[in-house]
């Protein structure tokens, strides 16, 4: 039960990112990527 | 307390490897797979991490920062949720520790126990890499690979105290992910066989582009992409073959099916679209910064063909193609990035006059000993006389080579004027495909006598045409690709391709003086200064590092003479055939 539960939460996520998030289109895109590196 | 860079790089699945950087100097780079004898390893550098410090004097201890060639959080939101270039992803970027996923850092914890972490944009370490290994001081740069964390393509601006990415293609259905499944689709199925589809290119006609152009979208500015949403992994890749064989009419051949001329015209016209849109984007990029150099790398800029086109056509001024900007030189590109950056707009000096950057040989093996032949005089001019007389020589000495190819530090030489020698070594020697050429060391100051360009190509990252006085025309039609490589187009007809193309090599003294001492030798003895260079493995086997290696590989090839530091060996030729073939079989699955 509790690994169906941690899929649903786990399917649940990825929808989540899929909606929030917008396809790329083909082609170029202007980049926003950051460059700096983020010691740890 | 020296500042001490660990790159780590290669750790997307293939081709893993190190380097160290102390107070600013290149000290060590080398790949994994030269220590555990599998080609393009992706398992986490232990063996490059440990000799890399060995070989500066250094324990884990004393390195100061790691940074590695890939986000892999980013890589795995990508996987995950097939939406690249997402802000979300972004933020959650600065909300999860990068490296959170462990699979890098956990064992790299283990060998580097104080070090400060960093996790570099992969594209990014390649522009590095290239960059301060470039003549330049300011240049565009363009890089194509397969698959960064979430983009295959990017274009921008680098100086010394400004790296800025202007232009990237998020996804990873791009040039890169095409030329891997026409690979896959022509019957080379190993990774990295790309180079494969490259040298049988010139035996067809590209009269498959029309097809070809029906599997993608693109536009005038080079942003191609597959209208199949194929991830760069086994099943989907082997799920869109078909898809190819629908668009071209001709079945997916199997690896052990022979090669036919259809078969060679797909590999034709899958490079005649791949220059074009290389060509598309480098005339984009050249509009937008209106710069008057460029920086070529990525995994794709390892297509020399292309790269050797863009620098005749001079859309920039200079063009520099890097040697290692593939993945295998990601490692050092991490850590010219993160050297860069802590040294905030001051020079980075890199010595880039050749990139031997590995091990030495090391000791060579007793059981040699009694095979080692005397030479009288000059040791140079003997081995050039052998190599006048038709022997192969494999030649093993000083550092190691980073990268893909071998430049004369791993080498195998013959002499490209005697006949039948490129079947000789692609059958009995590399145990490779009869059509496979192969590349030439040539004189940097003979260049111009033999191929139309005066330019050097250091460490063979461009083609270049025979001069047309030395060409010997073709017959229009062949009946087959065999009767078309067995003609004799030129007197160095094993290292020029059959469309007079050749990769190469040229051979500078302050860049590789060794080198430069053995051509000059050579061409004392016959007036040629031309030698067939190939890598010193044979098919499917990475190339050899130790000199145990290089010994036992010589044991099993029908190579006649080995150099091995200072001294010359022969063959013994004690294996049969058998034992050698049971030999040959350990590498077969990666051939």
């Amino acid at each position: 039960m509790a690994r169906k539960i941690r899929q649903l939460g786990l399917r649940l996520i990825v929808l989540a990112l899929r909606v929030c998030v917008r396809a790329a289109p083909a082609g170029w895109r202007r980049s926003n990527r950051g460059v700096t590196l983020r010691g740890t | 307390m020296p500042k001490v860079i660990l790159g780590v790089g290669g750790l997307l699945g293939h081709d893993a490897n190190a380097a160290i950087l102390v107070d600013g100097r290149l000290a060590f780079a080398a790949q994994e797979e030269r220590y555990t004898r599998i080609k393009h390893d992706g398992a986490f550098p232990r063996n490059a991490i440990a000799d890399a410090l060995r070989a500066s004097g250094l324990t884990g201890g004393d390195v100061t920062h790691v940074v590695f060639a890939e986000k892999p959080l980013q890589s795995h939101l990508f996987d995950l949720t097939r939406r690249p270039g997402s802000t979300l992803a972004r933020m959650l970027g600065f909300v999860i520790p990068e490296k959170w996923p462990g699979q890098y850092s956990q064992p790299a914890r283990e060998m580097i126990p104080t070090a400060r972490f960093h996790f570099a944009w992969h594209h990014l370490t390649h522009v590095a890499g290239a960059f301060h290994t470039s003549p330049f001081e300011r240049t565009a740069f363009l890089c194509i690979d397969g698959k960064g964390e979430d983009y295959s393509a990017s274009m921008g601006v680098v100086d010394r105290g400004e790296l800025r990415l202007l232009w990237e293609q998020s996804y990873e259905e791009g040039l890169g992910m095409l030329y891997t499944l026409v690979t896959h689709y022509l019957g080379f199925l190993s990774f990295g066989s790309e180079y494969k589809v490259m040298g049988l290119a010139p035996y067809g006609r590209p009269r498959f582009v029309e097809e070809l152009s029906r599997l993608f979208t693109s536009d005038p500015r080079g942003g191609l992409r597959l209208k199949a949403q194929v991830q760069f992994n086994w099943a989907s890749m082997m799920a869109a073959l078909p898809l190819i064989a629908d668009a071209t009419g001709v079945p997916v051949r199997g690896p052990k099916d022979p090669l036919g001329d259809e078969h060679a015209d797909i590999a034709a016209s899958l490079q005649q679209v791949f220059e074009d849109e290389v060509f598309k984007m480098v005339r984009f990029i050249r509009a937008e910064t209106g710069e008057a150099n460029l920086v070529f790398c990525g995994g794709c800029a390892q297509n020399c063909v292309a790269a050797g086109k863009l620098r005749s056509a001079r859309i920039f001024e200079g063009l520099f193609n890097s040697p290692v900007g593939g993945d295998m030189g990601s490692g050092l590109g991490a850590a010219l990035l993160l050297e860069r950056e802590l040294a905030a707009g001051a020079p980075v000096a890199v010595d880039h006059n050749g990139f031997y950057l590995g091990s030495e040989p090391g000791p060579i093996p007793p059981e040699a000993a009694p095979w080692r032949v005397p030479v009288e005089g000059d040791f140079n001019d003997f081995v050039a006389g052998q190599l006048a007389q038709g022997k192969i020589v494999a030649w093993v000495r000083g550092r190691m080579e980073l990268g893909a190819r071998a430049l004369g530090a791993r080498s195998i030489l013959a002499d490209a004027r005697q006949p039948g020698m490129q079947s000789r070594l692609n059958l009995a020697v590399k145990f490779r495909e009869s059509f496979r050429p192969f590349a030439p060391l040539v004189l940097a100051e003979d260049c111009p006598e033999w191929f139309d360009t005066s330019e050097p190509s250091d460490f063979m990252q461009y083609t270049a045409n025979l001069v047309e006085a030395r060409r010997v025309p073709q017959p229009a039609h062949f009946s087959s690709l065999r009767e078309r490589l067995d003609f004799p187009r030129c007197s160095i007809a094993s290292v020029v391709h059959v469309d007079y193309s050749a990769r190469l090599q040229t051979v500078a003294r302050a860049v590789h003086p060794d080198m430069h001492r053995l051509l000059s030798a050579f061409k004392r003895a016959t007036g040629v200064p031309i030698l067939i260079n190939t890598s010193f493995n044979v098919s499917g086997q990475p190339i050899v590092r130790t000199a145990a290696e290089a010994w036992e590989c010589f044991l099993n090839t029908d190579i006649d003479l080995l150099v091995l530091n200072d001294q010359l060996f022969r063959n013994p030729l004690q294996r049969t055939r058998e034992e050698k073939l049971t030999w040959l079989a350990r590498f077969a699955n990666s051939a």
